[in-house]
């Protein structure tokens, strides 16, 4: 497997495609302060992903997935180190700034969907553009074709309680997409969803890659959806362990079941 | 390739803050209510306590207004009555206000000018200030500090120099502190030793002048004299320097009838037969019947007839005892003369019998009993019909179909003795009945004006104790003030807990929104204005509450008098203070969850339970 691993740097340089950095950490380090005792989470991690790439990142639990996840998501600041987003230092962000930044160039789908319970699926959708300053009405009609791409513009006025695991993780992907982001953070899309409801959101994540040309980063146990990624991440420890394309990785997709298609 | 250019993300608009605060809100009903529930209590503890005071002071000013004629011709009374004594003459003195009637009055009595008196009434001042302190320090200590003496009296028990160094020392002991220092006291003893001879000459001024008065008037009673005042009586006072303003003459005059006919009626109540017949009318026990419960009886239309009635009635039962007692006692005599014959009558024809039973014994043994036997017979028949005679006399004889009836002496004697009694009670109040001239109209009038008056300082005692000391904000002691502090000390505490478990439980709704472009200030305002909204419905809730609460409250102290003080135009005010405070109390207990809220980082969202 040695063979295959190959450092960032070293493809950076190697690779001299013009291709856009959307993502780019150096030496990224983060560590916590927990009573005494220091844990450190990310041990210096660099790394360039570009515009239009569908990133897996995988790893254990503990391995400073989630914290990896956080930093690039411009949620929570480094110990040492830098993250440009688009070529913006996320560190010299004001709060405000960094406000700004979570709610037009990153969308966030998380494990829980993470809907707002009060809201219609369409009250859903529009937060983030009523956050952006979009007009209502435009805001209505944006919000409906987004349903309608994930396939659910005749429930916009379901609340989440009644709504599928699958539906709900729909929409709130059509919540991420609501001021057209530059890149999508994904934490385990599917997991807590079954194959066949998970195999309808890879769809639609690989869709929106393809079609709308979005950065997909998105941790994930689920091997079906490592088939379909560009590049796939690994980190353990802090470190990342390996960071290889997709042809360079035996995946093996089996079906489960007579229910698996695809 | 292009650099993306970061900016400060836009502000919501304030309407949309507002949507998205009430569709939260909406979900989450109960704990809102729960919130709105504590801003209306303590909102509404507030708006009683202030409708309540309002409604006080309004009564509080009525019954000034209403009282103001009894209390002066009370003040008349008193005054005509007995001389000034020294308590009063100080307490006069501390409230005299320069070239009022009192002022020329005791000027006039002492024979003293303006800087005189306004000596005196400083001293008198000061006097009240030390002796109320004094009041307020509890037998434990008068007693060692004054001896026996108490009130106004410890100004001329400490005027010897031994009792004065004993007081210092067991003040000194008791370690007792005043407003002034101890120096400034000793000041006033022998300010007050100065003026003794000029309060003096008053008192003198006004006994003799009280003297004059009474001469004049043949010593009638004060009220007497004051139900008969006219501008002859106006000058005879003014000519012994009494000041007795001639708007107020005809208003005494009128409330001294009030007064004296309502003297009369009580006297009525005096009577056996009268308590008898309230307590049949009431349908209450003998002992129960009191002055209260007679005014209320009569003073209705009905009430008033039946007293009328009544008095016309034990008027004709006198008239007719008086003509049927000579009459009777006559009788009796008569009748029990014929009995002591009857007696004597008896007696012979016993003894006759007798003689007469031995002569026929002697008769039979002589063998010719005939004669004899007829004698005794006769004899005997005789006797009998004398006792039988002797029997009605003494019994009487109850009506037959052919005999009228026959009132036997025992029967006579019985209602004699009935009569005599009733006469007794009813004679030594025979010139109340028969003096009674009062319409049924009258008696209703002043057994209303009577009980009115009752009712009016019953009012004015509740009045007072809410209307509170001097002084304090809105007429509410401090106690009550703190009260209403810790009631909404509790209240912003019970929302903030309220606000705090709403936040706790948002942490993944409020992280989510924060990835979602959610600014601080945005999270910050949310809160603070959901908890606004809540406080505003619950000010209003509680306004209305308080409102109706305070209303109730008057009403039950004061009755209806309170209906026609409520604070209705002040009520609108009052009530917008209320929400005002409602709102302020709850934006204030939401600045620290919604402070906890706003800090919460986003990456909270990714967490998972």
């Amino acid at each position: 497997m040695s063979e295959q691993t190959q450092s960032v740097e070293t493809q950076a340089e190697s690779t001299e495609q013009p291709r856009a950095v959307i993502i780019r950490t150096r030496d990224l380090k983060k560590s916590y302060q927990m009573g005494e005792v220091v844990t450190e989470a990310l041990r210096g991690i660099a790394v360039e992903l570009y515009r239009g790439e569908f990133i897996c990142v995988m790893g254990p639990s503990g391995s400073g997935k989630s914290t990896f996840f956080n930093m690039v998501g411009g949620l929570d600041s480094p110990t040492s180190g830098r993250v440009f987003i688009d070529e913006v230092d996320v560190a010299q962000l004001s709060a405000v700034e960094l406000a700004f930044l979570r709610c037009r160039k990153i969308g966030y789908i998380f494990q829980t969907y993470n809907l707002v319970q009060y809201m219609t699926a369409l009250e859903n959708v529009t937060v983030p553009m009523a956050f952006a300053g979009v007009p209502t009405d435009e805001a209505r009609d944006r919000g409906m074709g987004l349903l309608e791409m994930v396939g659910l513009d005749d429930r916009w006025f379901h609340k989440p309680i009644e709504m599928s695991g699958g539906q709900q993780q729909r929409t709130a992907i059509a919540r991420s997409m609501a001021n057209n982001p530059a890149v999508l953070l994904c934490d385990e899309p599917t997991g807590n969803l079954d194959l066949k409801t998970g195999a309808e959101i890879h769809n639609i994540l690989k869709r929106l890659n393809v079609e709308r040309n979005v950065t997909i980063i998105c941790a994930t146990h689920d091997h079906r959806l490592i088939n379909m990624a560009d590049r796939i991440m690994w980190i353990r420890d802090g470190m990342v362990e390996r960071f290889a394309d997709r042809s360079d990785v035996t995946v093996e997709t089996g079906s489960i079941g007579g229910e698996e298609n695809e | 390739m292009k650099a993306i250019d970061v900016k400060d993300q836009t502000s919501l608009p304030f309407s949309k803050c507002v949507e998205l605060v009430l569709s939260g809100i909406k979900y989450r009903l109960f704990r809102a209510a729960i919130t709105v529930t504590i801003i209306s209590l303590a909102v509404a503890f507030l708006m009683t306590m202030l409708t309540e005071s309002f409604v006080a002071g309004r009564v509080a000013n009525e019954i000034d207004q209403r009282t103001a004629p009894r209390k002066t011709f009370d003040f008349w009374v008193s005054r005509i009555s007995a001389p000034l004594t020294e308590q009063d003459l100080t307490i006069e003195l501390a409230g005299a206000s320069k070239s009022g009637p009192r002022w020329q009055e005791f000027a006039a009595w002492g024979n003293l000018d303006d800087s005189q008196l306004e000596t005196l009434s400083d001293v008198a001042r000061r006097q009240a200030m030390y002796q109320n302190y004094f009041a307020g320090l509890g037998e434990g200590k008068l007693r060692p500090l004054f001896g026996r003496a108490r009130g106004g009296e410890i100004f001329r028990a400490l005027q010897g120099e031994q009792a004065y160094a004993r007081f210092e020392e067991e003040f000194r002991i008791l370690a007792l502190k005043m407003d002034t220092s101890l120096e400034q006291f000793k000041i006033l003893l022998s300010d007050w030793k100065a003026t003794a001879s000029q309060r003096e000459a008053i008192l003198n001024g006004n006994r003799e002048a009280l003297t004059q008065i009474k001469d004049s008037m043949g010593g009638k009673e004060a009220k007497v004299i004051l139900a008969g005042a006219d501008e002859q009586l106006r000058k005879l006072l003014e000519a012994n320097n009494f000041r007795l303003a001639a708007e107020d003459l005809q208003q005494i005059r009128y409330q001294a009838s009030l007064s004296l006919d309502a003297e009369t009626m009580l006297g009525l109540l005096k009577i056996g037969r009268v308590k008898n017949r309230l307590a049949d009318r009431r349908g209450a026990e003998l002992a129960d019947i009191d002055a209260p419960m007679f005014f209320a009886e009569i003073s209705s239309s009905k009430g008033a007839k039946w007293l009328r009635d009544l008095v016309t009635e034990l008027s004709k039962t006198i008239k007719q005892l008086e003509v049927d007692l000579p009459a009777q006692r006559a009788e009796v005599a008569k009748l029990q003369a014929r009995a002591a014959a009857m007696d004597d009558r008896i007696l012979k024809l016993q003894a006759n019998k007798t003689r007469l039973s031995k002569a026929l014994e002697q008769a039979k043994a002589d063998g010719n009993p005939g004669l004899a036997q007829k004698a005794y017979d006769e004899a005997v028949e005789e006797l009998e019909s004398a006792e039988d005679e002797y029997e009605l006399l003494k019994e009487g004889q109850r009506a037959t179909d052919d005999q009228p009836e026959v009132a036997g002496l025992a029967n006579l004697k019985q209602k004699l003795k009935r009569d005599t009694e009733a006469s007794r009670s009813l004679m030594p109040l025979r010139a109340n009945i028969d003096s009674f001239d009062l319409t049924p109209d009258r008696i209703k009038l002043v057994a209303s004006n009577r009980m009115e008056q009752k009712r009016l300082s019953e009012i004015e005692a509740t009045v007072s104790q809410t209307a509170g000391a001097e002084g304090a904000f809105l007429g509410y002691s401090s106690r009550t003030l703190w009260l209403i502090a810790v009631s909404f000390l509790v209240c912003v505490v019970g929302i903030a807990n309220a606000m705090l478990m709403s936040v706790t439980d948002r942490f993944r709704e409020i992280a989510t929104m924060k990835c979602l472009g959610a600014t601080d200030a945005y999270i910050m305002i949310n809160f603070i204005l959901e908890s606004c909204l809540q406080g505003t419905a619950g000010g209003i809730l509680g306004a209305l509450l308080g409102f109706v609460l305070g209303t109730l409250r008057s009403l039950s102290s004061y009755g209806w008098m309170a209906m026609q003080h409520l604070p209705w135009e002040l009520t609108a005010g009052t009530a917008l203070v209320s929400m005002v405070v409602g709102v302020v109390l709850s934006a204030l207990a939401a600045v620290y969850p919604a402070w906890i809220a706003a800090r919460l980082a986003p990456m909270e969202a990714m967490r998972i339970e």
